[in-house]
Formats: C-alpha cells, sequence, structure tokens
C-alpha cells in the first residue's frame, strides 16, 4: 500500500519535472500553478482511493474526473457550476480556449508568455501523461514502462529542436530512478530472482529502440537526427565561448543574457563595421563545422590578411574587451595591424586571430585597418570565379536539394537582370531582405527535409544564421567561393565617444571571396539584427523585386518524404499572408501540426499499451499464483497428504492440515489455497501480491525441509 | 441474511444433527426448486416440510398419492353455484406454499405428470381458466425406496424436474436417544414462527441469482456433467437441465454461507444430490450392485478442478 502510495508520488514527481522541459517553448508562469495544482489533486485521490479500493482502474478514473474539475476551476470558473463543476458555458469556453492555444502555438514565438489557451493545453496533457504513467506504473507494475508517456512530453523539446534545462533532465532521471527502485519487483521472476538473462534482454532490446529512434528513423525519414556527434575540440570549445549562436541551423537562437562584451572607441560603429572572431567554411547542410583551423603563425606586429596586399596606415580603434570568454580576438572585417600586450597567432586561412592565453580579465588592444575599395564599380569589373579557390569554399552539402537551390539561385540573378558576380551577390542579398517574403525569426520551424537551408527557403522564417548560410550556399551554387564568418555588430556608439558590444550582438553573415582585394561581406539578415547593409551592397531603394514565380516546392524529391507537398495555392497563401507574420487559423501549416499529432498518436498507443500491460499483469500474477499453487500442492502430496485431481483447494489445505508439521506452513496454505479461490472464482478475479505468495510457497516449502530433516535426524543412530 | 439464519435454525430442529441436509433442503427452497425425498417412512419428512411452510409464513398442502388418485384432486374443481349462476374455483391442495406429495411413486403416471406439469409452470388450468399458484411454491415429494406393490417408477423426464434429491436418514444416536426419551410427546414443532414474509423470500431469491459464477466453474461443471454421460456405469447421462439446476443450487449454498461467489467446493458438496436421482445406470452396473451415488463420487474425485 505504502509503496503505491510512493511510487504514484514518484511518478508525479517525474512527469512535474519533465513539464519544465517545454520551458523554453511556453513560460512557466503559464502552467506552472494549474499544472502543479491538476498534479497534486490527482496524486491525492489516487491515494485516497488506492487507500479504501482494491479495484485497479476506478481510482485513475475518479482521479480523471477530479483533474477535469481542477482543470474547469482553473479555466473556466467563471462559467462553471460552484466553479468547479463543467457546464456547457464551461465546456465551450474551454472549447475555444483551446482553439486560441492552437493559434497561439501558430503565430507566437517561443517562448510563448501570453497565451493561456496554451497554458490550458500544458495542463491537459501533463495531466493525462501523469495518469497514464501512474496507471501503467501502480496498476499496470511497470514502472519502466510507465516512461514511455513521460517521453511523450520530452518528444515535443527534441521534435522542436529546443534547448532543455540540465535540471529538468537531472529531475526527471532521478525521478523515473525513483519509479523504478519503488518497483522494483516487477524484473523479478516468479522465482524471486532477477534474471541476468532477462535484464541483458531489456538492455539490448533498449539499445535497439533507441538506435532505430535516434539514428536509423531520421535517416530513413530524412529529417536530422537528433543525435549530434561533437568533435573533442568542439566539446573544449563548447564552454569556453560566449558567441555561441549555435551554429546549427535546426536550432532556435538561443541568446546569452546581455552582458557587455567589449567596449571600443577611436571609431564609430559605421566606421568599424561588425567584428569578425572566427569563419566557418565547411557545412553539412544543418549545422557548419567547428573545426579550428591547423595552420598557425606568428601575427606579432604584422599586418593581418589573407593576402599581402599594399596597406598604408588607416583607420585605428581601441578595443577594450571586458568579457570575452574565448581565446579569438574580434576583428574587423579589413586588412588590419593588431597590437596587444600577449602573444597572438595568425590563420591566414580562416582569417582569426588567436590569443595564446586566454585573456585574464580586462583585455585591451588596438586595431589599425585600412579600407579597401569596395564600391559597386570596382567589385562589378572582378570576377571570383576565375580565382583558384580552396574547393572547400564552393562545397554545397550533399543533402539532395543541391540542384533545388541552384535552381531557386539562378531564377533570382535572371530575374534581377543580373551578369557580373557582384550583381548576382547583390540580387541575392536583396532577395533575402525582402520583407515580404522573408520574415526574422529567432525560432525556426521544425524540420522536413534533410537540407536545412532548402527548409528555411521554404518556410522563410530564421536568424542570422539561416540568412547568412543561405547566401553563402547559393553564393556556392554560382561558383563564388563563400564563407560565414561570426561575431559582432559594431553596436551604438554612447554619449562619452566610446561604444559598446553587448552578447546580443553576436551576429553571422556571409563574406565573399574577390580577386584582388579579398574577402568582401554581404549582408543578407533583414531586420534590426542585421543592422545596415555594407555601403557597396545596397538595398534597392523602396522597390521590391519581383518574387520568382517558383518558389520552392517540394516536388523533387532525393527520398521518400514525410512532409506534405506544398501546393501553389498554400505558397501564395503564404506570400499573401499579413506583415506580423500570421496566417489566418484554418490556413495553418499542417507540417506544424504534425507534432501534435505524433503525440497525440503516441499517447493512444501508450494508454492501449497501459490496458494491455494491466492485463498482462494479471495474467502474469494469477500465474504466478497458480505456480505457487501447483508447488504447494505437491509438498502435501509429498508429505502424504490425501489430494486428489477432483480435490478444491480448500479440501487440498485441509489435506494440508493432516500433514503438514509446523502450523506457519499450515496457516500460509490456507492463506494460498484462499488466494487461489480468489483469483480463480471471485468476481472480477481479485489477485495477490506475488511478493505474498512467494512468501507463503517459501514457508510451505520449509515445512518439507523441516520434515526431511527431522526424518534424517530420526534415522541417524 | 439473519432471517435465513433463522429459518436455518427452525429447520435445524426439526432435524437435528444434519446440518448438510437442513443447507440442502433450504438452498432448494431459495433456488425456487422442487426436493425428491428419498426415505423410508416415518423418519420426519412431513414434519420438515411443514416447519418450512410455517417459518416463511406460508401454508402447508398435503397429497397422499394412491393409484386412484386423479389429477383434478391435485389441482382443484370449478363448481357451479346454483344461487349465483356462476362457476366457482375451488382449488386444490396444490395451492400451498409447500406442497407434499407423499409416495408419489403411488400414483398412475397421468397424475405425477399432472403435478409436475404444475411444478414447471407454477400456474393450474382448470376448464380453460389459469390459476397463478402461491409465491413461493415447492414441492416436497417422497419415493419409497423399497419396490413395493402398487407403485409406479417415476420416468426419468420427470425425475428431471426435481432440482435435488436428499435422503434425511436416520438421526444420529444422541438426538434419537432424545426423541425417544420424549416418548414422542413433545411437538416436533414447537416453538417454529413464521421468520420471513414472501417478500423477504423474493429478496433473497434475487440475492441468490446475483451470485457470480467463474467461467472456471461453469467449465469444470461442464467437464462434470460430460464425464457422467461418459461413465461406463451410466446410460443416460445429466441433461442440461441438471447442469442448470446444479449453478442455481450451488449459488442458493454460496449464499447461505455468505459468499458472493461460487466455488467447485459447492458444486462438489452438491452433486450427489443433485445428479444422482437423474442417473439411469447400466444394466451390467446395476446386476453389479453399483448405485448412482457411487458414480457421481467417483466422477467427482476423479475430475479436476483446475482446468
Amino acid at each position: 500500500m505504502i509503496r503505491a502510495v510512493l511510487l504514484s508520488l514518484a511518478t508525479a514527481i517525474t512527469a512535474l519535472a519533465s513539464t519544465f522541459a517545454l520551458d523554453r517553448l511556453v513560460a512557466p508562469s503559464l502552467w506552472l500553478a494549474p499544472v502543479a495544482t491538476t498534479v497534486v489533486v490527482i496524486f491525492t485521490v489516487l491515494s485516497l482511493l488506492r487507500r479504501w479500493t482494491r479495484r485497479t482502474l476506478l481510482p485513475s478514473l475518479v482521479a480523471t474526473l477530479a483533474a477535469v474539475l481542477t482543470i474547469t476551476a482553473w479555466y473556466a470558473h467563471d462559467d462553471a457550476l460552484l466553479g468547479i463543476l463543467p457546464t456547457r458555458s464551461a465546456v465551450t469556453t474551454l472549447y475555444l480556449l483551446f482553439g486560441r492555444g492552437l493559434t497561439s502555438i501558430e503565430v507566437a514565438l517561443p517562448p510563448i508568455d501570453d497565451a493561456p489557451g496554451v497554458g490550458l493545453m500544458v495542463t491537459c496533457a501533463i495531466a493525462l501523461v501523469y495518469l497514464l504513467a501512474d496507471l501503467l506504473a501502480v496498476p499496470g507494475k511497470s514502472p519502466a514502462w510507465a516512461l514511455l508517456p513521460i517521453l511523450s512530453i520530452w518528444a515535443l523539446p527534441v521534435l522542436l529542436l529546443a534547448p532543455v534545462r540540465t535540471p529538468a533532465i537531472v529531475a526527471t532521471g532521478v525521478g523515473f530512478l525513483a519509479m523504478l527502485a519503488t518497483g522494483a519487483e516487477a524484473w523479478r521472476e516468479p522465482t524471486g530472482r532477477t534474471s541476468p538473462r532477462r535484464m541483458g534482454a531489456l538492455a539490448v532490446l533498449t539499445a535497439g529502440v533507441l538506435a532505430v529512434a535516434l539514428v536509423a528513423a531520421p535517416w530513413v525519414l530524412s529529417i536530422p537526427s537528433p543525435v549530434r556527434w561533437h568533435s573533442p575540440a568542439e566539446l573544449a570549445d563548447a564552454d569556453s565561448t560566449r558567441l555561441d549562436l549555435g551554429l546549427d541551423l535546426r536550432s532556435d537562437l538561443n541568446r546569452p543574457r546581455d552582458a557587455v562584451v567589449m567596449t571600443y572607441e577611436g571609431a564609430s560603429p559605421r566606421e568599424l563595421g561588425p567584428l569578425h572572431a572566427y569563419t566557418l567554411t565547411t557545412f553539412n547542410g544543418s549545422t557548419w563545422d567547428r573545426t579550428p583551423p591547423e595552420e598557425w603563425e606568428n601575427a606579432d606586429n604584422r599586418l593581418l590578411w589573407p593576402d599581402q596586399v599594399e596597406t598604408e596606415e588607416g583607420e585605428s580603434a581601441t578595443i577594450t574587451i571586458t568579457d570575452l570568454g574565448q581565446d579569438r580576438l574580434p576583428i574587423p572585417g579589413e586588412p588590419r595591424r593588431v597590437e596587444v600586450d600577449s602573444a597572438t597567432s595568425y590563420s591566414a586561412a580562416a582569417d582569426e586571430v588567436r590569443l595564446e592565453q586566454a585573456a585574464p580579465g580586462e583585455l585591451t588592444y588596438r586595431v589599425t585597418y585600412r579600407t579597401r575599395d569596395l564600391s559597386a564599380a570596382a567589385l562589378s569589373d572582378l570576377d571570383p570565379t576565375e580565382l583558384d579557390a580552396d574547393p572547400a569554399l564552393l562545397q554545397i552539402p550533399d543533402t539532395g536539394y543541391g540542384p533545388d537551390v541552384a535552381e531557386l539561385t539562378q531564377e533570382i540573378v535572371t530575374d534581377a537582370g543580373a551578369e557580373t558576380a557582384y550583381e548576382q551577390l547583390l540580387a541575392v542579398q536583396n532577395y533575402l531582405r525582402d520583407p515580404e517574403l522573408f520574415t526574422y525569426t529567432e525560432s525556426v520551424t521544425s524540420a522536413r527535409t534533410r537540407d536545412a537551408v532548402w527548409d528555411f527557403l521554404h518556410d522563410r522564417r530564421g536568424y542570422c544564421v539561416q540568412f547568412a548560410t543561405a547566401m553563402v550556399v547559393m553564393a556556392r551554387t554560382l561558383d563564388l567561393p563563400a564563407r560565414v564568418a561570426v561575431g559582432y555588430l559594431p553596436g551604438e556608439t554612447q554619449e562619452d565617444g566610446t561604444a559598446s558590444i553587448s552578447a546580443h550582438q553576436a551576429h553571422a553573415w556571409p563574406q565573399v571571396l574577390f580577386p584582388d582585394v579579398g574577402w568582401v561581406r554581404f549582408e543578407p539578415t533583414p531586420g534590426v539584427q542585421a543592422g545596415t547593409t555594407p555601403s557597396w551592397a545596397p538595398e534597392p531603394a523602396a522597390q521590391t523585386p519581383e518574387p520568382p514565380t517558383t518558389g520552392p516546392t517540394q516536388t523533387t524529391e532525393p527520398e521518400e518524404e514525410t512532409s506534405t507537398t506544398t501546393s501553389a495555392e498554400e505558397e501564395s497563401s503564404e506570400e499573401a499572408s499579413s506583415e506580423d507574420g500570421t496566417e489566418a487559423a484554418g490556413t495553418a501549416d499542417p507540417s506544424s501540426a504534425l507534432p501534435g499529432i505524433v503525440v497525440l498518436a503516441a499517447l493512444l498507443v501508450i494508454g492501449l499499451g497501459g490496458a494491455l500491460a494491466v492485463r498482462r499483469y494479471r495474467a502474469r500474477s494469477s500465474g504466478e499464483l497458480e505456480t505457487g499453487w501447483h508447488q504447494a500442492v505437491g509438498v502435501v502430496r509429498a508429505a502424504g497428504g490425501q489430494v486428489r485431481p477432483g480435490s478444491t483447494p480448500r479440501a487440498v489445505a485441509a489435506a494440508g492440515d493432516d500433514v503438514l508439521s509446523s502450523e506457519s506452513a499450515r496457516s500460509a496454505l490456507h492463506a494460498l489455497a484462499a488466494a487461489v479461490e480468489r483469483s480463480r472464482y471471485a468476481p472480477g478475479g481479485r489477485d495477490a501480491d506475488p511478493q505474498t505468495v512467494r512468501e507463503w510457497v517459501t514457508q510451505i516449502k520449509s515445512d518439507r525441509k523441516d520434515r526431511d530433516e527431522m526424518k534424517e535426524r530420526a534415522d541417524a543412530p | 441474511m439473519a432471517a435465513i439464519r433463522r429459518l436455518e435454525g427452525n429447520l435445524t430442529q426439526v432435524l437435528p444433527g444434519r446440518p448438510e441436509t437442513v443447507r440442502t433442503i433450504l438452498a432448494t427452497f431459495l433456488a425456487h426448486g422442487h426436493l425428491l425425498l428419498h426415505d423410508v417412512p416415518g423418519v420426519g419428512k412431513t414434519t420438515v416440510a411443514k416447519a418450512l411452510a410455517r417459518s416463511v409464513s406460508g401454508t402447508l398442502g398435503r397429497i397422499q398419492f394412491t393409484p386412484d388418485l386423479l389429477p383434478s384432486d391435485l389441482t382443484g374443481v370449478t363448481i357451479y353455484r346454483q344461487e349465483t349462476g356462476t362457476f366457482e374455483f375451488h382449488p386444490g391442495p396444490l395451492f400451498a406454499t409447500v406442497v407434499i406429495g407423499d409416495e408419489i411413486n403411488r400414483a398412475s403416471p397421468k397424475t405425477q405428470s399432472a403435478l409436475l406439469e404444475c411444478m414447471a409452470e407454477r400456474q393450474v388450468t382448470v376448464d380453460g381458466t389459469t390459476h397463478r399458484l402461491p409465491e413461493p411454491f415447492m414441492v416436497i415429494a417422497t419415493q419409497n425406496p423399497v419396490e413395493m406393490d402398487g407403485t409406479y417408477r417415476l420416468p426419468e423426464a420427470q425425475q428431471d424436474r426435481f432440482m435435488a434429491r436428499v435422503s434425511l436418514g436416520y438421526p444420529p444416536d444422541a438426538e434419537e436417544f432424545a426423541i425417544l426419551a420424549t416418548g414422542g410427546f413433545g411437538d416436533p414443532l414447537s416453538g417454529i414462527e413464521a421468520v420471513m414474509s414472501p417478500e423477504d423470500v423474493k429478496a433473497a431469491g434475487a440475492a441468490v441469482r446475483a451470485v457470480h459464477v467463474s467461467d472456471s466453474v461453469l467449465r469444470y461443471l461442464m467437464t462434470v456433467l460430460r464425464a457422467t454421460r461418459e461413465h461406463e456405469s451410466v446410460q443416460l447421462g445429466a441433461s442440461p437441465r441438471a447442469g442448470l439446476h446444479l449453478v442455481a443450487l450451488a449459488k442458493a449454498l454460496a449464499y447461505l454461507q455468505a459468499r458472493d461467489y461460487v466455488l467447485p467446493d459447492d458444486v462438489q458438496s452438491l452433486g450427489v444430490a443433485v445428479l444422482a436421482h437423474r442417473l439411469t445406470l447400466a444394466r451390467t452396473a446395476r446386476v453389479e450392485g453399483t448405485v448412482a451415488e457411487d458414480v457421481v463420487a467417483d466422477i467427482l474425485a476423479r475430475v479436476p478442478v483446475d482446468s
């Protein structure tokens, strides 16, 4: 009894902890109080009812009812009878709220923090998950399987690739271990020993399921696998950088807390331009490879630029780093000389400056840079395709969608009437900057194909990393060597003449390699985050280029697709959707409802599985009871008791009274007979606890041992 | 339940020292069955019937079966009243709560069948008018075990209508001594009062019907029935009706023991009472001196309860 309460409590804690897996998607202020209340109510009802009744499903049914009342009281208090009883109007209110929640999910950006409908959805989901998990764990005696409904919550952040806080994972894990520990007997065999063979089989099965779910299924369905292999270098770097835009196109922008990273003086933000810390070349279709460059050379007192260009003293700025947290110095995109009091090295391939020792606290350095002639006229005469560039700079990820991206790019370029490489790049940049087409958001939609760039060009929602990556890939399809630079926007000038750059100004932008002048920045990211376009790559003055007639449509698919093919109609409805990015409910994108459908289906399957597990447990425990009874009958028969095929359990117990020597064995036999009778003949087949059955059988068997010993002693001379 | 216990006490008073028999009689009454007593004269058959009738505030009808008894002697007759010019029905001795039919095998088969019909239908049709018999209604019939002159054997189909056959048997020594000591002057029915109204009986009947019978008990019972049909000493085995009666009686017995479900033990303790009188033994077995009770007991010992 106490075990059932503890198990239910552990399940409740696990379910609650799992809810925090959603906190980057839905703000806890929306759900914490109602979810906690509902879970506590369900737990209380379950525990009390289990005290009073031995029924298996009744407590869960009543608890479901209690959950409905609690949710009504939270969300439809004014319409409910006495504040908790659902009336017609209360049901209508809840239904409408639910509908609004669906719309909010479609429209709002995570974390959603002002949509009660979403809170209602979360509360209902968690209540359902807890009820199911408890059903599996307590009456079903399978706490391990109870993890399935719990995991359905985790499926959401996994599918949407939302980051989850470590405490939520830890608390859920601990809760689950507590569930396993309190319900550990489920693993025992009828003999009462844990079977290594069974455990081994279970481990293999689990590993297999995980492998299929995490590796094989995404590969077959051509969605990105949630498992990513990190190189050791990446892991070493992982904590050491504050400049982590999470260069994975599949993840939402996870902004660090807003701290001042550095200040500088001596140049205006406009003159200095963005400062990059590192550049990235290798892209696999969804993430950029962050392996650091291999070749470094001494950077002391020399011009730092990949190609040795003629230089004069130009502008200079003094930069003070207050909180960099990494070893790459942010440097301007022009040829520059860096004067710093500690040893640095320079990688020409990546155009990065590295501090040999991590900066102790503050670090001030002086940058002298020369502005190049990057006017439209100058750039128009240059042809990057003539360069003998590193093939990595032209590499298009092998996802099967390269040709589609190339086709789209070609179309944009043709529509813009671009001829030179410079014009082509301008056309691509301004296509991406077009507010009529693309929306800047910090959250990304879930993957449809293996190619994140193709998805982005299709969904047309993303942040700087998506925009920059898309432009780089598109440029590469035009045979223009390009890469992504990661660093900071130049920030704002304060009143005292210094400018400060905060962590929020982290940014990524494409660079294209031109002959003679070297790397040239473009700015495809629209909106606040992008800042202004470079002077040499202006936006068209208030004229929107004609969008291509055929946008990305998923007609040429390299592999079987799970997502729905977008019809031209829908395409146009998306294009016609209002500027703030809201879509009319009803023309919702079917793919965004997919996770919901998947979770719902999973819950249904789990519910069915739970019912089956309860049945199987009954069958198994009655099997245990019958096995035990069979053994007990054997003991009575061996002791010389009168047992015939027609002997009922009572008759066997009576026969045992005549032949069993110890009182404890006799009473155990009677208890066992009564249990067998109840399980076989009573309505509902009430089953005995397997543990108790084993104890009875042990006691009955020990009687025989005692007898054998006594006989030996009697036979002994 | 308390009323049932008092009723049991009343029957125990007239049948001292034989609790199983009392329980079977009571269970038959609650299961709306009829009882066949298989006894020599003079062991208190009538007393038991009287005690039962009085306990349930009912009436007792008594019919002494003779070879010249006619069906109308049981059911009653319609008589023309000249002063009113109407026909009037005069109910016969069947219109009672407990009807005791003494030496039922002395009557002609025609009269026997009239009795058995009203046992099954619980109604009597006289001159085209149907009259309901009272509720509850129970027939306790006696048969003489010894083959005497002027008796007709009850046909198998009619034996089948009786839910159970019990023998009251002779009282145990102590009880017989007490009977002899009073010299027969003590009224065996003294102190026996009505402990149940017809409504109580009806409610108890409903409770009996609600007793749960698990599938495994039903399967066991089927196996037992089948075994009677396949037994080597049996020419004619138990009918499906026998099974129905056995289930109903087992439910009543479980109810009397305050259990809400039937055990195979109930089936076993009733098996002989319900099945033995329905079996027709093979000629060879009769010659060898086998009796039906032994056959049933043998089957109950051999059929496994846990299928």
